[in-house]
């Protein structure tokens, strides 16, 4: 040690040191858990498919292949493009987007209703909406279907009151698959708006009433700029895991209202699957999610920019 | 009040909170033009007032009219009285311009008309240079200036100041009461501004009403409430005051322990009254002369640079404050301990009511 000159930079150093050390099993994790399994996933999605599942190494882009073009029966023909998997695709992001929507008009009046009551029962009430996601998805969506199914106890009770004739038919319809999302990804809308909502200084609405807003201008020009992180926070939590979902499209949509995770989760299962296509098209999910992700955060850091 | 024109006028005015009376039936006027000021402690019920002209809340019983017309039941969106919030309440996401024009743009007024008022009103507050900054880019102080601009903006009939100045540090509170009381004159918008700091009310204000435990105490101009107070919060709470409960002695007033008798201003109302004294109206001598004033002995001397607060333990009585100039040959030798005498100026003493 050569005493007092040099104890800054020795500080900062040790500082620089300790902490590498200490973020160390944060990147081990992110390595293992995240970076290692796309790279398999990337790797697989560029390898060619042996029929029985798994991969013969060697490099082939048969798998993007069979998801964009079509080439005939047997391969032979001039390349058209394939609209079955794009079809499926933007069936997804059209599901993902309304589950967005419907939960954004429920979430918000619920956030709302939660983030103004005495805090004292804000607990309660968030535990209240928390309390069904105790149960196992799977369990919850199958409930689900027995419940709206023809003879289930939502068409009974209808026919009972005289409300319809004859049963409707919800399951296996577009929107069964829609009730069943927005059903599974509810709470990761109310839960960050409520946690935007809670912090939003209520003075401003009186302020905005105050200068004669209507309770309409209130809540679009004041309230919702105002708990916008919580909103966009809430909106990527549920079209994200929505666009990929394959419980709620399997189990209540059968086989005419397919989704990107089912397509996926075929892939893999039992021997019939073909991986890397499913890697592929895991990768092109991946794609349009981070896209997604990108154009909100690129909003984001406009408006933290001109903040600024 | 009648040959004036009335800004504001309320009428029994209560305003209850679950079993709680907040407002206890006030009933008083407030003149056009007027800068009128609700001055009390915190829970004396001036906020609920502000917020009860304002429509926040909703009153219990009575009525409140502005310019005769009653509005007791309006939203705040239908009332033409704007509302400077204690902590500015200026919308984050909102540039500086945009928070003046908000309330214009509400109104339904043209983008050309609402821009010029906006740059008017911007050129007032000395904000012009910054109409395109959000609010956490500016000072505390322009902030303060842009809440003031956004109220003022659409031509309010009453202007509320919720104590608009508290979130301020002394200098800047200092200029910017000058600054407030300029605008008022040259706007002609009737002020009424809420606080706790009655050195603030006394410095701005035409008329002061003082507030506790939901009640008006008293009204009137700035020297009335400091030279005449009506009873002993009001002597207490505006500046500092020596409140003495005295009996008739003679043509005057004395304690009970002491023969010292001094005349007094206001109406008795019996044998035995209160007096206030203020401390800067009491003189000292040196040593004990006990037909002069009251003996006692110094117990503190506060050096406050314009003056100094000595406080006296009176024999057999109350401790008295007496603030004497700096210059003063006995605030510049007296120390703890040592005898004085303390002798109340001609028309010093005003009996409480």
């Amino acid at each position: 040690m050569a005493g007092g000159v040099t104890s800054s930079g020795v500080v900062g150093d040790s500082f620089a040191a300790v902490r590498t050390r200490l973020l160390a099993p944060s990147w081990l994790v992110l390595l293992f858990f995240m970076f290692a399994p796309m790279v398999v996933m990337l790797i697989y999605s560029f390898l060619t498919k042996e029929f029985r599942g798994g991969v013969i190494w060697s490099f082939s882009l048969g798998a993007y292949d069979q998801f964009f073009l079509d080439r005939g029966l047997f391969g032979d023909e001039p390349p058209k493009i394939e609209w079955t998997y794009i079809t499926i695709f933007l069936r997804s992001i059209w599901q993902a987007l309304a589950a967005t929507v419907l939960c954004l008009l429920i979430g918000f009046p619920t956030a709302y209703f939660i983030a103004t009551r005495p805090v004292s029962q804000r607990t309660a009430w968030l535990f209240l909406i928390t309390v069904p996601y105790w149960v196992n998805l799977l369990i919850r969506t199958v409930s689900m279907k027995f419940l709206i199914r023809d003879n289930g106890p939502l068409n009974e009770a209808l026919l009972a009151i005289g409300l319809i004739d004859s049963p409707l038919a919800l399951i296996n319809t577009d929107f069964a698959v829609q009730l069943g999302l927005f059903y599974s990804y509810l709470p990761f809308m109310v839960l960050p708006l409520y946690a935007s909502i809670e912090r939003y200084d209520f003075t401003l609405s009186e302020a905005a009433a105050d200068l004669y807003a209507s309770r309409r201008a209130v809540l679009f020009r004041v309230v919702v700029p105002s708990v916008k992180p919580g909103l966009v926070a809430g909106c990527i939590l549920v079209f994200v895991p929505s666009l990929g979902a394959f419980l709620a499209p399997d189990l209540l949509g059968g086989a005419k209202n397919f989704m990107i995770g089912s397509l996926i989760e075929e892939q893999f299962k039992g021997n019939a699957g073909n991986w890397p296509f499913g890697a592929a098209v895991s990768m092109i999910l991946l794609t349009i999610v981070m896209l997604v992700l990108l154009v909100m955060a690129r909003s984001r850091t406009r408006d933290v920019g001109s903040a600024a | 009040m009648s040959d004036v024109a009335k800004a504001l006028s309320f009428d029994q005015v209560v305003k209850d909170y679950g079993a709680t009376r907040a407002l206890h039936g006030l009933s008083f006027d407030i003149g056009e033009r007027e800068f009128f000021t609700l001055l009390g402690p915190s829970g004396c019920g001036k906020t609920t007032l502000l917020r009860l002209i304002a429509g926040f809340e909703s009153l219990t019983s009575g009525r409140i009219a502005l310019q005769g017309e009653d509005v007791s039941t309006l939203a705040p969106a239908e009332r033409p009285v704007n509302t400077v919030f204690q902590h500015y309440a200026l919308f984050p996401h909102l540039s500086v311009h945009d928070n003046v024009g908000f309330g214009l743009k509400m109104l339904g007024w043209d983008d050309a008309r609402s821009k010029r008022r906006v740059d008017d009103m911007l050129a007032m507050v000395k904000l012009s240079d910054f109409a395109d900054r959000r609010p956490a880019q500016l000072s505390g102080g322009q902030q303060q200036r842009v809440a003031l601009a956004r109220a003022m903006a659409p031509e309010p009939r009453v202007l509320l100041l919720d104590e608009p100045l508290s979130a301020l540090d002394l200098k800047l509170r200092q200029a910017m009461r000058s600054e407030l009381k300029q605008l008022q004159q040259a706007s002609g918008i009737t002020f009424v501004f809420v606080t706790h700091d009655q050195e603030e009310a006394l410095a701005m204000s035409d008329r002061i009403a003082v507030m506790a435990e939901g009640r008006v105490q008293q009204i009137g101009t700035p020297r009335e409430i400091y030279d005449e107070p009506v009873n002993a919060f009001v002597a207490d709470f505006i500046g500092q005051s020596n409140v003495l409960d005295v009996v008739r002695a003679g043509d005057g007033w004395s304690l009970l322990t002491s023969d010292y008798v001094l005349q007094a201003q206001g109406r008795p109302t019996g044998d035995a009254v209160r007096l206030s004294i203020r401390p800067e109206q009491l003189s000292l001598t040196v040593g004990h002369q006990t037909s002069d004033g009251w003996c006692g002995q110094v117990r503190h001397v506060s050096y406050l640079g314009s003056g100094s607060d000595i406080a006296v333990d009176i024999e057999h009585g109350p401790v008295l404050q007496v603030r004497l100039p700096a210059q003063d040959a006995v605030a510049v030798t007296v120390q703890p301990g040592d005898p004085v005498t303390v002798s109340a100026n001609p028309g010093a003493a005003r009996v409480l009511g």
